[in-house]
């Protein structure tokens, strides 16, 4: 930082600008008082004249006015007119007439003196007013006749000159007070340059030379004040420096000597230093870098010694466990991690055997939440350390997903099999069905070529039936076809596995899809047949401005109708006691997705329930109720044909949902 | 009898009783309107004077139907204002008659007052025509302006032959504006021709200022139908060399206007209602008897003529009733006056000849008469 070079000379010349500047403010302010004063008294000095020409003239004026002659009037105008400084006169006459000497004065409303102060004494008024670029003191009295006002006298006063002078006064003042000041200024420094600052200079000039080396430098200050004492003072130090700094030069010349040795060893011992400062912070250095390895590891690391205490946590450890490093070192593993309770043994053993031991899918069930872990127990054997590293692997989502592609696969295959199984059953079936129906055909009586048959074999068609039904085969006509029927379903839905995307796809509304099939299902009567489904009262939760799905619509309705079906019947065998059976049916945005919830309130369902809830033929319903096929069906719908997602979650007793996710354009689709 | 002697004795009584009532009544109340302070004080001297003479001869010969005359002097201060204030104080004081003023401008101050509390008032020889217009109580028993500013102008122009004419207009008096005005255009129809019109106000005494354009145009004459301050002008005039003859109207012919310098003009003419050297008997017993008091002069004679048309009119109606005197005064017919005969015409003024006046070396000549036809 570079200081500014301030002088002597500088401050205290500001000090006396600062001082005469505050001075001449000061002057001025009482200045300004004073000329202000000495105007209201010129002012009023006018005034007191005026009011003297007014009551040696108002008798003169008041004989004139009274008989009218206004020629006089103009005369005794003319005559106050020559006193300097009164620029017009006007007569007004109570009636607003008026007569003006100089008619550039003449006022619109002469006789309105409402905002003038009346003097109650004199009985006059006078203010300041500017008129014709010139300020003018106008006086206003009254002119009595008979103790009545005959009309108003106004004499108008030019303060110009006033003014004029007040202005001038002001800068004559200035310039007297800039003249003295400034000689006050010039004076101060002559004195200031001769008694202190031309000797500071010398002192301060003999003083920088002494200080660049010139020693005995001296000064000649011949002045009986305190800068004559400092350039005594000075001349002595400056001598006995000169003869202190000749003694010293010879001592130095000799120490120099034995420096030059002291130097050279100290120089060893730096270098020393040197080495093992480096030697330290690579050592910091590698510390700081393993421990950095060790806590970014993403498994839970920990290190215990043989009697199973902890002695190293890494930051995954610190959070699966949820404690504090220095809070559990030193602490038994089995009282900071529970769950390894029943590993100790395999730690031990790991220890003395000096063997690597991997323990997999370790379930355990941390919050109700069934999690697996892989754990491997590294023994240390080097530097003779006991003791051993635990590393332990979260593969919850690993077993999860292993225990998904299974079932996938399973389902795959059913699908299969599934497809196949219709195939081959199709063909006979549709022998079976065409074949009763040739049946029954043969046996109508409306048909000509039965009427003959009979005739020709002599057996009367009326007979045969009366037989067919003595014999019940009727009836055992009608199940063949019922029966047949509802395998040509059952076969029908097995197809839809197989068929990939046949189905036309269109973008839909979802919400309408949803609305429709709540309609359809109020109507099915099925339904009405078992549980009424306008009972169940439905909550609509749809976001607004939703996207258009592309989706085949039939499928869809489908899949809704299949899971509402379920839900309904679900509910159906549940006894309610404080709310109603209800659906809430939500239809919400998620990225390139619509997500739809279908929620019943119904008796939910249990684990094994809902592992296989999506299996073809799996079914709760008794045995003909239900085909098993519906939630399986949905699922290749959503899964297969829409590349969507279908989820369960429920909870036992209160309620189940069914998640479904669409996206909203599908890659092999256009 | 008892019948017919009730009413003698009650006449009788009545009889006794407004006979001692005639014998010590308290005198009748006459005003005199005129200034005994500023600067009209010492022209209307001379007319208190007249008033005054009038007055004593009178109550010496026993006053009027019986009573005396008290006459109470009320001055107008020289002024308009003062001349009103006056008025009102002669109507508070409930007099009968009012006598004055002497100035234009102080009658037309007080006649609108007299007019209003119905008072017979009689100016001396205010000229003013504005005067008598006021009304019906009003008269004066001199002429008018418009009589005398034609007799002069007319006079100026055939007489002195003059052509060029310059005026002195004093504007704070009516009387001066109004000769003025009339002289103008007589002198003008006349193929006269008015050079200059310098206007100025009643108490200016120095008038070389004014004079000076005067005296570069050199007119034949110059009028001067002021008020005192007349003398100041023609004198002054002289002695700046004017050549000028100075003319001027009956303000002229009061004793002031010698006294105020009147006595150095070399030449000079006026206008008068009245001179001493009149042959009329009426005038030459007023000189014999007064003829020794040094103040009289036309002012003096008019007063007393006033107060004399004044009597005539309350003895011919016989009581002290304003209105019937007034009545009595409309249908005064040839009064025998000092200043020559009265009889009044409609307005209040009456009909007399005009007397032009030479003043030559300080002493008063008689020149002509001009009479009104």
């Amino acid at each position: 930082m570079v200081m500014k070079k301030t002088t002597l000379r500088s401050q205290i010349s500001l000090a006396i600008a600062v001082s005469l500047f505050i001075l001449a403010i000061g002057f001025s302010f009482v200045f300004i008082q004073f000329e202000n004063k000495r105007r209201e008294i010129v002012k009023q000095k006018i005034v007191v004249l005026l009011n003297a020409i007014a009551q040696m003239k108002k008798n003169d004026f008041a004989n004139e006015i009274l008989m009218n002659h206004n020629e006089s009037i103009k005369i005794l105008m003319d005559e106050m007119l020559k006193i300097d400084g009164i620029v017009n006169i006007s007569i007004i006459k109570p009636d607003g007439s008026q007569i003006t000497s100089n008619d550039t004065f003449s006022e619109k409303n002469p006789l309105d003196t409402t905002h003038i102060p009346y003097n109650k004494t004199n009985g006059y008024r006078f203010y300041e007013k500017a008129i014709n670029d010139s300020l003018i003191l106008v006086y206003f009295e009254p002119i009595q006749a008979i103790e009545e006002v005959i009309a108003h006298l106004k004499i108008y006063y030019s303060l110009d000159d006033v003014e004029k002078e007040n202005r001038l006064s002001i800068i004559y003042f200035l310039l007297y007070f800039i003249a003295i000041f400034l000689a006050i200024a010039f004076l101060l420094q002559i004195l200031l340059t001769k008694y202190i600052t031309g000797p500071v200079g010398k002192l301060v000039a003999a003083m920088e030379k002494s200080h660049d080396g010139l020693l005995g430098e001296q000064v000649s200050i011949f002045s009986t004040n305190e800068i004559g004492v400092m350039a005594q003072t000075f001349n002595k130090m400056s001598k006995e420096n000169a003869r202190l700094y000749n003694e010293l030069k010879l001592s130095n010349k000799d120490l120099e000597k034995r420096s030059t040795a002291l130097i050279s060893a100290n120089h060893d011992l730096h270098q020393e230093i040197q080495i093992r400062k480096k030697a330290e912070k690579e050592a910091k250095f590698l510390r700081n870098y393993l421990k950095n390895v060790f806590n970014s590891m993403p498994s839970t690391l920990i290190g215990v010694n043989t009697k199973g205490q902890i002695t190293q946590l890494n930051n995954e450890a610190l959070k699966t466990a949820n404690i504090q490093a220095h809070n559990s070192i030193g602490k038994q593993l089995a009282d900071v991690f529970p769950g390894f309770k029943h590993q100790l043994i395999k730690i031990q053993a790991a220890i003395q055997n000096r063997e690597i031991i991997t323990e997999r899918k370790i379930s355990s069930d941390i919050s109700d939440k069934k999690s697996f872990s892989d754990m491997t127990i590294f023994p240390l054997i080097a530097n003779g350390v006991d003791g051993a590293v635990i590393r332990i692997d979260d593969v919850t989502n690993r077993v999860k997903i292993e225990e998904m592609m299974v079932q996938t696969e399973k389902m795959m295959s059913i699908g299969g099999l599934a497809a196949g199984m219709a195939h081959e059953i199709n063909n006979p079936l549709s022998g079976i069905l065409q074949n009763q129906q040739v049946i029954s055909r043969r046996l109508s009586k409306e048909i000509g070529a039965n009427i003959k048959a009979a005739k020709k074999i002599g057996i009367d068609l009326d007979d045969i039936k009366k037989y067919l039904k003595e014999r019940e085969i009727d009836q055992m006509m009608e199940a063949i076809q019922k029966s047949g029927q509802r395998a040509a379903q059952i076969v029908r839905n097995m197809l839809s596995f197989a068929r990939k995307s046949l189905g036309k796809k269109n973008y839909c509304s979802i919400p309408e899809l949803l609305d429709q099939t709540v309609s359809i299902a109020s109507n099915d009567y099925d339904l009405k047949k078992h549980y009424d489904f306008r009972k169940i009262k439905i909550l609509y939760e749809y976001e607004e401005n939703l996207p258009r799905v592309l989706c085949d619509s039939s499928k869809i309705q489908q899949v809704f109708m299949n899971i509402l079906k379920n839900g309904a019947q679900a509910m159906s065998e549940k006894e309610y006691k404080d709310n109603t059976p209800c659906f809430i049916l939500r239809v919400y945005p998620k990225n390139e997705e619509v997500i739809i919830e279908i929620e019943d309130n119904g008796p939910g369902l249990d684990e094994t329930i809902q592992k296989r809830i999506f299996e073809p033929f799996f079914t709760t319903k008794s045995v003909g109720k239900g085909t098993g096929l519906g939630l399986s069906v949905s699922y290749f719908i959503i899964k297969e044909n829409h590349e969507g997602e279908i989820s369960l979650k429920t909870e036992p007793g209160r309620w189940t949902k069914f998640i479904i996710s669409l996206p909203i354009k599908q890659n092999n689709n256009n | 009898m008892k019948k017919k002697l009730i009413p003698i004795i009650f006449s009788s009584f009545l009889f006794l009783f407004g006979l001692s009532q005639g014998l010590c009544a308290e005198p009748v109340k006459i005003a005199a309107i005129f200034a005994t302070t500023g600067i009209a004080a010492d022209g209307n001297a001379s007319s208190l004077l007249g008033v005054n003479l009038a007055i004593s001869k009178i109550n010496k010969s026993g006053g009027v139907l019986g009573r005396k005359l008290k006459i109470i002097i009320f001055d107008n201060k020289s002024t308009a204002i003062g001349s009103k204030i006056a008025a009102k104080k002669a109507v508070e004081e409930n007099v009968t008659a009012i006598i004055g003023a002497s100035w234009s401008t102080h009658s037309l101050a007080i006649a609108p007052i007299a007019q209003k509390y119905h008072i017979p008032m009689i100016s001396n020889e205010s000229t003013h025509p504005g005067v008598t217009k006021i009304g019906n109580y009003i008269f004066r028993v001199c002429y008018i302006d418009t009589f005398q500013g034609r007799a002069l102008a007319k006079f100026a122009s055939q007489f002195l032959k003059a052509a060029t004419c310059a005026m002195m207009v004093n504007v704070s008096s009516d009387y001066s504006i109004e000769l003025s005005k009339v002289f103008q255009t007589k002198f003008e129809s006349l193929n006269g021709k008015v050079l200059i019109k310098q206007n100025y106000l009643s108490k200016r005494k120095k008038f070389l200022e004014l004079l000076k354009p005067v005296k570069e145009l050199s007119p034949d004459i110059i009028f001067i139908p002021g008020q005192n301050e007349s003398a100041f002008i023609a004198i002054q005039a002289q002695d700046m060399g004017i050549k000028a003859i100075p003319i001027g109207g009956d303000s002229w012919g009061g004793t002031f206007f010698l006294q105020r310098g009147g006595e150095k003009l070399n030449i000079g003419y006026f206008s008068t209602h009245w001179t001493s050297t009149l042959t009329t008997k009426k005038s030459q017993d007023f000189i014999k008897k007064h003829g020794d008091k040094h103040s009289i002069d036309v002012a003096t004679v008019l007063a007393y003529d006033a107060v004399n048309v004044l009597v005539d009119a309350i003895k011919r109606a016989k009581c002290f009733d304003k209105e019937k005197i007034q009545t009595a005064l409309a249908k005064i017919n040839n009064f025998q006056g000092v200043a020559g005969n009265i009889s009044f015409d409609n307005n209040g003024d009456p009909i007399k000849n005009v007397i032009i006046m030479e003043l030559k070396q300080g002493g008063k000549n008689y020149l002509k008469t001009i009479s009104p036809n």
